[in-house]
This record gives C-alpha cells, sequence and structure tokens, in this order.
C-alpha cells in the first residue's frame, strides 16, 4: 500500500522545505533555558539593573522609572502593539494579575503609536478607555535598552534589577514573580 | 494528482476575546501570499493520500513597524478512507440507495514546518507557522444530484504539547505548551454547468465554522489562545471534458462585525489553483 516509491518522494519534498529555514526548531522543540546567554548584551537583561526612563504617558504626564520605583515595592512594563494577542494579554493581565497586587506599579507600553495622540487612539480604537493603568510611550532609547517586542513584560523590584524579561504567556510566571516581591 | 494554488490573504483588523471586531490602525497593510504544492495518490482502491507543501511571503505595515518575510509553511498530510465503492453521484434518483452520499473518514496531520512564533522572528506578524504537530480527524459526506452538489464536514483536531525556551526572539524559562482543542465544520452547495465543449462550471457557496479552546501551560489553562472565526466562500471551478484539468478560483470573506469571530485576525483570501490529474 505505501510504495517505497512514494515515501522516497515524500522525504526528498520534507528535505527540500526542511532547508529553507530554522526548521528544526519546531520539529525537534528544544527545552533547554537560554536565558542567560542570550541576554548577556542585552541592558535589560534578568539580573542587571534596569535602565532609566523618563516618558509620556497617554495623558500627557511625564513618567521616570526610578521615581515610581522609589514608591512602590517594584514596576510591571508590559509591551503592546495593540494587537489580538497583546489586548488578549492586557484583559488578561488587569482582570487576573492588577488587582491581586496594589503595591506593584503596572505600565502598558506603546511601542508602535509614537505620540500622545497616537496612543490615546489606540487605547480608544482597541476599546481600553477605561484601562487605569499608565500606558507609555516608547522612544528609541527604551525600544534599544529593553529589546522591545510584542507581549514581552518585565518585572523589576525596588532596588531597580530585572527579575523577568520574556513574553507573557498566560500570566501564571509573572504572577509567581511579583508573589515574590510584593 | 498534482495541484498548484497561488493566493493572497489580506489581514483587515480583528475580533478581540469579547468577540467585538477592532479595525487595524489607518495605514495598515498585511498580506500572506500563499504558493501551495500539493499532490495526492490512491494508495489503495478506497484509500487516498495527499501532501501540501505551501511556502509564504508576508508583507506587513502596521503603524511604525514594516517586515517582509518569507519561508515554508506548515505541511499537511492527509489520509481518506471512502466508505463506498460506486461513484455515488446520480442523474437522476430512482431509488433510495440513489441518495446515499459519499462518506469519507480522514486523518489529517499538520507538520510544524513554518517559521513559529517560537524560533528566530520579530513579530507574529513574521510567522509562516503555528509551531505544533496537530491530528485532526474529519468526517465528509458529499452528494451530488443532478448539477446540484451538497457537502459537510466536520473535523475534531488536538495539538501534541512541545516544550517551548523561545517565543519572539525572546528566551524565556522553559515551559511546556500546548494548544486548545481544535472543532471544524463546513457546509457547501454547489451547480455545474455543462458548456458546450463538454467541459464543466462550477459555482460553489460555502460556510466554515471554526473553533479552538483554551490552551495549556505547564498543564494550567491558558485562556489568551482561545479563538472562534466563521468564513463564507465563493468559489468557481473550471474541468476540461477529459476531466484532466481542473482550475479553481475561490474567494474566502469573514464579515468584520461583532460575533463573528473571537480573538482572531480578520482576513479575505483570495485563491487561483490548477489541478492536473494523472490517469
Amino acid at each position: 500500500m505505501f510504495s517505497v516509491k512514494y515515501w522516497i518522494q515524500l522525504s526528498i519534498l520534507l528535505l527540500f522545505f526542511a532547508s529553507c529555514n530554522q526548521l528544526t526548531d519546531d520539529l525537534l522543540p528544544d527545552g533547554t533555558d537560554k536565558r542567560m546567554s542570550a541576554q548577556n548584551n542585552v541592558p535589560s537583561a534578568v539580573g542587571k539593573i534596569a535602565p532609566d526612563f523618563s516618558l509620556s504617558d497617554s495623558k500627557g504626564n511625564a513618567v521616570s522609572l526610578y521615581t515610581e520605583l522609589s514608591t512602590t515595592k517594584g514596576a510591571v512594563l508590559y509591551f503592546t502593539m495593540w494587537c489580538s494577542v497583546c489586548n488578549a494579554h492586557l484583559e488578561n493581565m488587569t482582570s487576573q494579575i492588577t488587582p491581586s497586587f496594589p503595591n506593584i506599579k503596572f505600565f502598558v507600553v506603546d511601542y508602535v503609536s509614537g505620540s500622545t495622540q497616537g496612543a490615546a487612539d489606540s487605547l480608544a480604537a482597541n476599546g481600553f478607555q477605561s484601562l487605569t493603568i499608565p500606558v507609555l510611550i516608547a522612544d528609541a532609547g527604551l525600544v534599544s535598552n529593553y529589546q522591545v517586542s510584542m507581549g514581552i513584560v518585565v518585572v523589576i523590584d525596588e532596588n531597580r534589577v530585572v527579575l523577568m524579561h520574556e513574553y507573557y504567556e498566560d500570566g501564571a510566571r509573572l504572577r509567581q514573580i511579583l508573589e515574590a516581591i510584593q | 494528482m498534482a495541484a498548484l494554488a497561488i493566493g493572497g490573504e489580506q489581514y483587515d483588523g480583528f475580533w478581540n476575546q469579547k468577540g467585538v471586531y477592532i479595525k487595524d490602525p489607518p495605514g495598515s497593510s498585511i498580506i500572506q501570499y500563499r504558493m501551495d504544492f500539493g499532490f495526492a495518490y490512491r494508495l489503495a482502491d478506497n484509500v487516498q493520500s495527499s501532501i501540501s507543501l505551501p511556502l509564504i511571503w508576508n508583507h506587513n505595515e502596521y503603524i511604525h513597524t514594516n517586515s517582509n518575510t518569507y519561508g515554508a509553511g506548515d505541511t499537511s498530510l492527509g489520509f481518506k478512507y471512502e466508505f463506498f465503492d460506486k461513484i455515488r453521484c446520480v442523474w437522476k434518483v430512482r431509488n433510495w440507495q440513489d441518495l446515499l452520499p459519499a462518506i469519507y473518514l480522514g486523518a489529517d496531520f499538520l507538520i510544524p514546518t513554518g517559521i513559529s512564533p517560537y524560533s528566530d522572528v520579530k513579530s507574529s506578524f513574521d510567522t509562516t507557522g503555528l509551531g505544533f504537530y496537530r491530528m485532526d480527524a474529519v468526517l465528509l459526506l458529499e452528494k451530488t444530484i443532478s448539477s446540484f452538489s451538497a457537502s459537510a464536514q466536520v473535523s475534531l483536531g488536538d495539538y501534541l504539547e512541545r516544550k517551548v525556551n523561545r517565543f519572539l526572539d525572546n528566551y524565556v524559562e522553559p515551559y511546556d505548551k500546548k494548544l486548545g482543542r481544535r472543532f471544524g465544520m463546513a457546509y457547501s452547495i454547489g451547480y455545474s454547468y455543462m458548456l458546450e465543449s463538454m467541459s464543466t462550471m462550477t459555482l460553489i457557496l460555502a460556510y466554515a465554522y471554526l473553533k479552538e479552546g483554551e490552551g495549556r501551560v505547564n498543564n494550567n489553562a491558558d485562556p489568551t489562545v482561545a479563538f472562534s472565526r466563521n468564513i463564507l466562500s465563493l468559489g468557481l471551478s473550471y474541468a476540461t471534458a477529459s476531466r484532466e484539468i481542473i482550475y479553481k478560483l475561490k474567494f474566502n470573506h469573514t464579515i468584520k462585525a461583532a460575533g463573528w469571530g473571537e480573538n482572531f485576525p480578520a482576513t479575505d483570501i483570495i485563491t487561483l489553483e490548477a489541478n492536473y490529474v494523472f490517469r
């Protein structure tokens, strides 16, 4: 039923596609922890002192990281580009995580809108007008220092040390880190 | 049979988790172009097999983020068992047996040969694959009477759990992840018109529903990946008199309004396909 010729043709086709890109990332997933070696050159890597920033939020207020850290147990930065995945994370974080940690300062960082008005428009367009978390407008320095991409969450403790710098996923890891510092 | 399909998928906003449709920002342009190489082979009298190998180009302009990426997509392998020996297409109903549909039971396998978010990509717009193995059980019923045809299909799929140590170019604390169980159903009706040359033109209207449940992260529920969507399709196919070559033009449309999807991009897809049957 399954002739040798059939399987040879199939194998050749798969090998052709396998040569196109980093195929084995998904065919043979790797569970090794590579964070330390990969983040060595990232200024905001886990264990390093978080670079300070001073940014405007969507209401025009100035926000400084180090100033905020002086009055709280820690800060959470969630990076959004207002896509469906980011919005799902934001819904999850504001309903499941934020209320449990009143001593932690949460910020949403908009790294695509580029202006106060743009961020305000994005908030409204995505149905987050009543969001109580400040939305910061990222500048080039922040994007570079924090190796920004969609859905990344960064946790910084009151001593300015980065405790987490990774994808939000289901929020369980974020909760675990925050429970340790609150 | 060999098939070559080219198509474009235009992303136009998305539904959030509450089913509210959100428009993309002004000036956004997200298009995925696909070229699918398909092959089907009869393994036995009642068993068909098929494989689909896509190549994908992504073109993205989203607010201030621009990118162009390309690569292989996820490979699909399919096997289908036919629960009938005689052709179930009838020109006229003469007895109750003429009403019996063609029944197929199949298994489809998704192999993650594409570029997933768990590899070296900057955003989900640049991906060409899901990154998970999946198996779908498929039940398909087809019936053609005279010039009219109809089909109904239900499918149930499950992903294999995988290890993750990287997401969108950021290494993460390793964890186990599994996407949610997938349920799909699709219906179509068609009308065929025989041309003077004995070639056939067929018009098909179709509706499809797809839903995926909550995923699992380290065996805890992950509601952020659950989604659903509804798709309407209009297709036109042309088969030569010998039925050796079949051309298909298909347009998939999603209704960009509340309630037509949840936590999923709204897209329109146009596909042109050519099939050649080896005899």
